[in-house]
């Protein structure tokens, strides 16, 4: 019951840093289906956080692509609100406290792993929006 | 074909690039949209140089100096709208110069520019319960929701309200994240939370620079380096900012109050 509570919430939330960055109205269900879809494959993984972060991003890339051929719009529309339930908010605020309270060393774990989010979520985009670029172009040249 | 329809369609393209620049569109994207509407209109040789900052246009029209155009615009500032976005592009598609003559085109793109698909209130409230839904998500209980939902609205009418007059996001963004912390800290004084952690975690959300990180990947991706390294460094400042606007005000808190929070 608690997990779907947390869905519903990324759902909303998805839905509504779209609406702040102005995403046009037939396409808010589906920008917070991709953020939705995206953080339920992290919570499957959650004793290896980066792993399911980098999947996740993967998930939302690979849906916002779809969406952009089904619903005629540009991909980065869905990309954008899609990979912020991702981002590591609850270990950047520990991060920024335990920096506070002079202790690096627990600043210095918690840093590392936020880059590790921020890399593997970076690096998911990069790897699914290539792949289709060149799939794309391959079509093309035949 | 003269000179002065050359001249007006070169100006649409930079018009049409400046607004996609202007409201959150990847440098690729930008270039993409300024030559299709130039060579739709018939002009093949024109080249582009955009970064984040600024736009260059250039056309040279065979051997007559007079007939080589530069134009170029600067961006200081730059808004989130994506649906402008998503406008600019397909019109850019659409367009021909047989269905639509260049001036009602101008016309048709200073109306994308005015519209707006929200009232500022909607989006006011939405940042509200944006930040209210991830502080549930994260963990927070029914009040601190209440208390994430009045502080997102609160930061983010101070942004949209100071976006009119001041248009660093730096500045912007670590005044935001101050007022965040100094409301999460009052709520909790006054017994309305249970922990400031999960309603600061829901408040930053709304400020995460999304935007910019996905355009410097996109563009690192399309080739354009430099833009994408631009863009890279414009989301570190900014997610620096939420840290250093955040930090400072607890830092502040717990030397006041002399306990650990």
């Amino acid at each position: 019951m608690i997990t779907v509570i947390k869905f519903i919430a990324i759902f909303i939330g998805t839905l509504g840093y779209a609406i702040v960055y102005n995403v046009p109205k037939k396409q808010l269900f589906f920008v917070g289906l991709t953020g939705c879809a995206g953080y339920m494959v992290f919570s499957l993984l959650p004793f290896h956080e980066v792993l399911g972060c980098f999947l996740g991003a993967c998930v939302v890339a690979a849906l916002a692509e779809v969406f952009s051929r089904t619903r005629k719009d540009a991909a980065t529309l869905f990309i954008i609100p899609g990979i912020i339930p991702l981002v590591p908010g609850a270990k950047l605020y520990s991060m920024v406290l335990s920096l506070m309270n002079h202790d690096y060393l627990t600043a210095a774990n918690l840093g590392v792993l936020v880059l590790g989010y921020a890399g593997s979520i970076a690096m998911a985009i990069l790897l699914v929006s290539s792949t289709v670029r060149s799939v794309i172009a391959y079509k093309k040249a035949k | 074909m003269n000179k002065y329809y050359k001249k007006d369609v070169l100006n649409l393209a930079l018009l049409a690039g400046e607004l996609m620049l202007k409201n959150g569109g990847e440098t690729y994207r930008v270039e993409e949209v300024m030559l299709r509407i130039c060579s739709t209109c018939g002009i093949d040789k024109a080249d582009t140089f955009v970064t984040p900052t600024s736009i260059m246009l250039m056309f040279d029209d065979g051997h007559d100096p007079g007939y080589t155009y530069s134009l170029q615009r600067t961006i200081k500032a730059r808004d989130l709208n994506l649906s402008k976005v998503s406008e600019i592009n397909n019109f850019s598609r659409l367009f021909s110069p047989d269905k639509m003559s260049v001036e009602v085109a101008m016309e048709y793109l200073n109306n994308i520019d005015k519209g707006n698909p929200y009232k500022s209130i909607t989006r006011i409230a939405f940042a509200g319960i944006s930040a209210a839904a991830f502080t549930l998500a994260s963990g927070g209980q029914p009040n601190d929701t209440i208390c994430s939902l009045i502080i997102g609205m609160i930061m983010y009418f101070f942004i949209t309200s100071y976006a009119l007059i001041e248009k660093n996001d730096f500045i912007r963004t670590l005044i935001a994240s101050i007022i965040a912390a100094v409301l999460a800290l009052l709520c909790s004084f006054l017994g309305l939370c249970s922990d400031i952690q999960f309603i600061l975690i829901g408040a930053i959300y709304i400020l995460l620079p999304g935007i910019a990180i996905t355009n410097a990947i996109r563009d690192a991706i399309s080739g354009d380096l430099l833009s994408g390294l631009v863009r890279a460094f414009e989301a570190l400042i900014i997610a620096g900012s939420i840290a250093i606007g955040v930090g400072v005000i607890l830092n502040i808190y717990e030397i006041i109050t002399g306990g650990v929070l």
